[in-house]
């Protein structure tokens, strides 16, 4: 056995960023004006948050 | 006769002002202000159920309230359903101007126009196939009911897996934890239990709280209908699925990333046993219901999967797979015998 070191650990896949993370929360909202409104919320603080931190 | 088709009467329940019951909280509210408000201005998803005017201490969605209360609610709810399609076509035509203005479209804005696409035709479907036909709402938002009153276990025993892998991962690890716990290509042939750790963990915050969120939507609605069979389902096609995607990687299509983690192979399987079980015993399911179930998949598919890497939307397939073939097996809970009657039923 042997651990990779920080260095060699570039990616992994299946990781879901803040932008298509909010995506996928906006688009599970879309089945009520209400849900959606609340989908939205925290969708677009997630988007937000991508556009700060990027 | 199904399960979600008896009324729900709560134990203990002494009578007051007109109440409204919040089961997953555990919340009763006796004020017939909120019951107000609740009929003539809510929506259908918000997880509450009324008090009848009938009979004190026996409460259904409150779509299927008798008299004028169960029109206005149905009538507030195709206005809500205009509504969000006129709201869809908007956010569409909004989202297909903005590649007019940006110089180089970015792959975040083909995934907004997917998932706004697979919304307007899901919402529009389901607008003409069940909203149009009263009967088949009210059978809907009665199944919904029961969903309220029966989901509180499998959401709370979700926040509860993804606290305790959260704090662990987040908490209290260092740096290395994914490089310890993940899936890593190269070396998983000879450490199989990464395909178990790897199904569990996340690659960062919003990883995290992505996949929570999808996890109680899914929960909400899967966990119910498999009971017992539910985290054995979540569990094992997450592993098959890791197990999958790493044969695919390592002698298919090789991956430019190092590993892969993430719960949401597992998410897809639940989604997959749910489909087949609803495939296997239609009758048990509200008409037409299979509808919502689809548009989950599509949004899992295409937010976590389409466009962000073709090995996660190859794990999400697996898994969707692996849920499916365990969805052969799954017994069908909700036919019951017509003499039983559930705890809490009516």
């Amino acid at each position: 056995m042997r651990e990779l070191t920080v260095e060699e650990m570039q990616q992994v896949d299946g990781g879901l960023d803040w932008d298509t993370g909010g995506l996928a929360v906006i688009g599970l909202g879309l089945m009520t004006p209400t849900t959606a409104l609340f989908g939205l919320t925290i969708g677009l603080s997630m988007l937000y948050v991508d556009y700060k931190t990027s | 006769m199904r399960i979600w088709e008896r009324k729900f009467r709560l134990p203990g329940y002494m009578a007051g002002a007109r109440s409204a019951y919040y089961p997953v909280f555990g919340l009763l509210r006796s004020d017939s202000d909120l019951v107000h408000k609740i009929i003539h201005h809510g929506n259908l998803l918000n997880p509450v159920l009324v008090e009848t005017a009938e009979k004190e201490g026996v409460f259904v969605h409150p779509l299927l309230l008798e008299g004028g209360e169960g029109d206005a609610v149905y009538r507030k709810a195709l206005r809500d359903r205009r509504n969000l399609l006129g709201m869809l076509l908007v956010c569409t035509l909004a989202a297909c101007l903005s590649l007019f203005v940006i110089e180089e479209p970015k792959q975040i804005v083909f995934t907004l126009l997917a998932v706004l696409t697979a919304a307007i035709l899901y919402a529009s479907a389901d607008y003409r196939q069940v909203f149009k036909y009263r009967e088949r709402l009210a059978e809907r938002c009665m199944y919904y009911g029961w969903l309220f009153t029966s989901s509180r276990l499998y959401i709370s025993g979700l926040f509860l897996l993804f606290l305790v892998n959260g704090l662990f991962q987040f908490g209290l690890s260092d740096d290395g934890f994914l490089e310890r716990f993940g899936m890593i290509y190269h070396i998983a042939s000879s450490e199989p239990w990464r395909t178990v750790t790897g199904s569990l963990i996340h690659s960062g915050f919003a990883h995290w709280l992505t996949n929570l969120i999808l996890g109680v939507v899914i929960v909400s609605f899967c966990g119910p209908s498999q009971r017992h069979f539910a985290f054995p389902v979540f569990l094992l096609g997450g592993i098959i699925s890791f197990s999958m995607t790493l044969a695919w990687v390592l002698y298919v299509v090789p991956s430019q990333a190092d590993g892969l983690v993430g719960s949401s192979g597992g998410l897809s399987a639940l989604l997959g046993s749910q489909l087949v079980l609803m495939i296997r015993r239609r009758r048990s399911y509200p008409d037409r219901f299979v509808l919502t179930v689809f548009y989950f998949v599509a949004v899992t598919m295409i937010a976590g999967g389409g466009f962000v890497d073709t090995v996660s939307l190859t794990c999400h397939v697996f898994g969707l797979l692996a849920g499916a073939m365990m969805g052969l097996v799954v017994p069908d809970y909700l036919s019951v015998n017509e003499n039983a009657t559930p705890e809490g039923g009516v």
